[in-house]
């Protein structure tokens, strides 16, 4: 059996892993051995020189000494014999190369040491143990060159020199044969150990290789379930990932529907069988003063203080959880947290369960407290329309555009008309045949363009069943609905008769009263003519220049006073004048009675175009009078050229009134406000007349500027 | 096979170590039986010696160098011979101190050994009977016989320092237990018992 183990032609049989098991485990015992010898040959050599540092460290001659050659031999032979082993074990640890090297090294080892010694006979024990020793190798091939250098030894010395190992001068040539014989007998033993302790490491290397092929089928079997658990691991991460997915969609649309639940402005709950909600939005939330969370679990009563209602709200939830119907409550009121009553129109639907019955009822309640307002407001302004429509003396009436046809009426188109009033579509079709004959196209016409958009305002005459013809005003307007589509005319007609013949009377009797007004401004024309006559004929007697230039002031502030009345009585308006045309007229005037030189002195005139009422035009011209006199009089002496111009300007709120010459101008002390001759005593009183403020520069010529308000108090002079 | 520059390499260290090993260890066995000088001693038991011969029986003298590694062999060796010659043999161990040595320099544990061997005794000799004897090797051993007559000259081991049969004792026992009666001689292996420039000179100068 061993046999058949060691025998290296017998691994071909064997399971290649038992081989290498094997190789292996002997290459760590050839490699472990390797690194034993190195210490035990450089422990051994160390000794080696102890030894012969103690057994001889010197020679003597007489009383002279010297190191003793068994210490250089110990020291030198020694180091030379260990060196190739432990070198061969250090570098190449595991060749058999090494292992020869280690048994060869160490029988002369023993050698040496048996020189060291002096021979001693128990120094040759170290043969026996080295070879114990080697046999740690278990190889039996290294007892091999150790029993060789053993044998060497004793039969070249036996041949050699028989006394130093044989200890006899002249021993048998074969002794060495003995010697040999003794170690062939240990080697032979070390053999058998070796052949058992091989035969155990293939029996250990046919063990582990069946425990590795075992341990094989177990890591593939645990590999095989390993991989089932894996693939069940990465199923259940899956499902956890798809369930974590479910769950975050699930959560998104939650947050979705709790989002349109919650921008939804009517109330979204539900509530159990007990009445506790189970569910709302934030408007029913923000309704009873609470957060989402704090209004889940409570019920009406918590917040309705109102019992009967709050029973009558469960009573319906019941209904509809019992019945399985939905219910539709058009009004329902409730109390918010402000204490402020809320109607509203829910509907109740059961939520159905997977047995088919119901334990929950769905509400969605729309706030209808802003329409319930509306309505009631708008009741309240229907009735005042109607309380208006029906007592007021006007006709007030609607039409459809879409069909022309009435749909309101006051009741004083009974009044007006004097029709009774049967029905909306009869009035609708006999409205035309009631206007008068002559009016029928303008009414026609107007109602055409109010498609457009305009409203019309027209009198017309309506013809009563009893003959009577009456002037009513109808004044309509187009109602537009949110697009700016006309959809409806509205209109209010009027009894205007009585106005209508007032009216009349008014501009008969205003008719009469112009006429007679134009008679008056006429005949104080005249009057004025008169005066201005006398005061004429009354100047032809006096030859005093001075004497004779007062009166023909005065002709002329006359002449100025009459021509306003003359362009009154000629004119339309009998109350304003057109002060161009009267400064026209002025002017030429003066400029006749002062019988100046159109070639000397220019008069310009730059009048707007306004008209003045009596009471303003009479002072302005006057004042124009006073200042062209003089500036006519005193401005141009000899025959001294010049211009005198005369502006009047219509400002935002006030007039501007300049008279100005190029004339030698006045004296250098003169003073407007202080003049004493009669024309300024006259400027000043009639600008204060018009609330007027007086100014005058003296330069190159002089000008006059008075300015007055448009609108002012008049005040009597 | 191939030889390659590694397998060369190793094949010669290889050689060298052989060499090596084979040149010390033929220094190492050369040294080994190297033998010291040999005395030419008086054929007749010198007379001025003041080691007392016996006249029953034969008279052994070894001169040793007390601290002489080579001459432990040597005692063992004697005291193999007193054991093998019983009474037959008187033996004196003669320790040579060299001159200038300080006091008990010879006390060694050759002297100690020397000592213990039933029927030696052990003397101190400061050259005086070394020269009468003309030994100059540590280990020279001569043997009287009862009328005085040199009947052994030389060492006592087969070679330096090393223990064992030799021809010395074999032909010391011969002698002593009434055996061959021929003079004999043997190679001594030891330290030389004095100095280059003294003991050998005095010896000639004798």
């Amino acid at each position: 059996m061993i046999e058949s183990i060691t025998s290296r032609g017998g691994l071909n049989a064997r399971n290649p892993r038992v081989v290498e098991i094997f190789d292996e485990h002997q290459g760590i015992v050839y490699r472990r051995t390797d690194r034993m010898f190195a210490v035990l040959m450089s422990l051994q050599w160390l000794a080696g020189v102890a030894a012969a540092l103690w057994i001889s460290p010197k020679a003597w001659e007489g009383s002279d000494s010297h190191t003793h050659p068994h210490v250089w031999a110990a020291v030198f032979l020694g180091a030379v014999i260990s060196s190739l082993p432990i070198a061969f074990a250090l570098l190449r640890p595991g060749h058999i190369a090494t292992r020869y090297a280690v048994a060869v090294g160490q029988m002369l080892m023993g050698a040496l040491l048996i020189h060291l010694t002096g021979g001693r006979i128990e120094t040759h024990f170290h043969v026996f143990g080295s070879l114990a020793f080697l046999s740690f190798y278990r190889d039996w091939r290294v007892l091999v060159p150790a029993t060789v250098v053993v044998a060497a030894d004793h039969f070249l010395r036996g041949v050699f020199w028989p006394q130093s190992v044989y200890g006899v001068l002249a021993a048998s040539e074969w002794r060495w044969l003995e010697h040999a014989g003794w170690v062939i007998f240990e080697v032979t033993f070390l053999v058998i150990a070796i052949r058992h302790s091989i035969g155990e490491m293939w029996g250990i290397a046919e063990r582990t290789a069946e425990i590795e092929a075992l341990n094989e089928g177990l890591e593939a079997h645990v590999a095989s379930r390993t991989a089932q658990i894996v693939a069940a691991n990465q199923e259940l991460e899956r499902e956890i990932a798809e369930r974590k997915l479910a769950e975050t969609e699930l959560a998104e649309q939650r947050s979705f529907l709790r989002q349109v639940i919650d921008l939804n402005p009517n109330f979204v709950f539900a509530k159990d069988g007990n009445g506790c909600f189970t569910l709302v939005n934030q408007a029913i939330a923000d309704a009873y003063g609470c957060t989402v969370e704090e209004l889940v679990g409570k019920t009406e009563a918590d917040f309705n203080t109102n019992l009967e209602s709050v029973e009558s709200l469960h009573r319906d939830d019941l209904e509809v959880i019992n019945k399985l119907e939905e219910k539709f409550i058009p009004e329902q009121m409730i109390t918010d947290a402000s204490g402020q009553a809320r109607w509203l129109q829910t509907i109740k639907r059961p939520i159905l369960t997977p047995d088919g019955t119901a334990d929950q009822v769905l509400e969605i309640a729309t706030d209808i407290t802003a329409r319930k307002t509306v309505e009631s407001a708008l009741r309240q302004t229907e009735e005042r329309f109607r309380q208006l429509a029906e007592n007021i003396r006007e006709v007030f009436w609607i039409t459809e555009c879409r069909d022309n046809k009435l749909v309101y009426i006051s009741p004083a188109y009974t009044e007006v008309l004097g029709r009774t009033c049967t029905s909306l579509d009869e009035i609708s079709q006999t409205w035309i045949e009631t206007v008068h004959p002559d009016d029928r196209s303008r009414l026609i016409d107007a109602t055409a363009s109010i498609q457009e958009g305009a409203g019309y305002d027209l009198e017309y005459r309506i013809l009563r069943p009893d003959g009577d013809v009456r002037w009513v005003r109808d004044r309509a307007f187009p109602v537009t609905n949110e697009d700016g589509e006309i959809y409806r005319i509205a209109g209010i007609v009027d009894d205007i008769t009585e106005r209508k013949q007032a009216l009349e009377q008014i501009k008969t009797s205003l008719q009469e009263k112009e006429v007679l007004l134009k008679e008056i401004h006429h005949r104080v024309k005249n009057n004025m003519q008169v005066i201005t006559s006398l005061l004429n004929l009354q100047s032809k007697t006096i030859n005093d220049e001075h004497a004779l230039s007062v009166f023909q002031d005065s002709q002329n502030r006359v002449k100025s006073m009459a021509l306003i009345h003359e362009t009154l009585y000629q004119s339309k308006d009998l109350s304003r004048i057109n002060f161009a045309e009267y400064l026209q007229k002025l002017v030429a005037h003066v400029s006749r009675s002062y019988r100046i030189r159109p070639e000397a002195v220019q008069i310009n005139i730059d009048v707007d175009d306004v008209s003045l009422p009596i009471d303003t035009a009479v002072p302005c011209g006057l004042i124009i009078n006073e200042l062209a006199s003089n500036s006519l009089k005193y401005a141009f002496p000899a025959d001294m050229r010049g211009e005198i111009n005369i502006t009047f300007e219509h400002g935002k709120s006030s007039y501007v009134l300049r008279v100005s010459d190029t004339g030698v101008g006045l004296p250098a002390d003169f003073k407007p406000e202080t003049g004493k001759s009669l024309g300024m005593k006259l400027i000043r009183m009639l600008t204060d007349q018009l609330s007027g403020e007086l100014q005058c520069h003296n330069g190159i010529g002089t000008t006059f500027e008075i300015k007055f308000p448009e609108d002012r108090e008049i005040v009597q002079a | 096979m191939r030889l390659t520059g590694r397998r060369i390499t190793l094949i010669g260290a290889f050689a060298i170590w052989v060499v090596a090993v084979a040149v010390g260890l033929a220094l190492l066995w050369r040294y080994e039986n190297t033998s010291g000088a040999n005395a030419s001693p008086p054929p007749q038991w010198p007379v001025a010696s003041t080691v007392k011969a016996a006249t029953d029986r034969a008279t052994l003298v070894m001169l040793v160098h007390p601290r002489c590694p080579c001459s432990r062999a040597t005692i063992g060796e004697l005291a193999r011979l007193m054991a093998q010659t019983q009474d037959r043999l008187k033996a004196y161990a003669l320790f040579v101190k060299p001159e200038g040595t300080s006091e008990d320099w010879e006390k060694t544990d050759l002297w100690r050994s020397a000592i213990d061997i039933p029927g030696v005794e052990v003397v101190m000799d400061d050259g005086e009977e070394a020269r009468r004897f003309n030994a100059v090797t540590s280990g020279q051993t001569v043997v009287y016989d009862a009328e005085g007559h040199l009947l052994f000259s030389g060492g006592i081991t087969g070679s330096r320092g090393h223990s064992g049969d030799n021809p010395g004792r074999s032909a010391i026992v011969s002698l002593v237990n009434g055996g061959d009666e021929k003079k004999s001689e043997s190679a001594v292996f030891g330290c030389p018992l004095f100095g280059p420039h003294s003991a050998c000179k005095e010896s000639e100068d004798d």
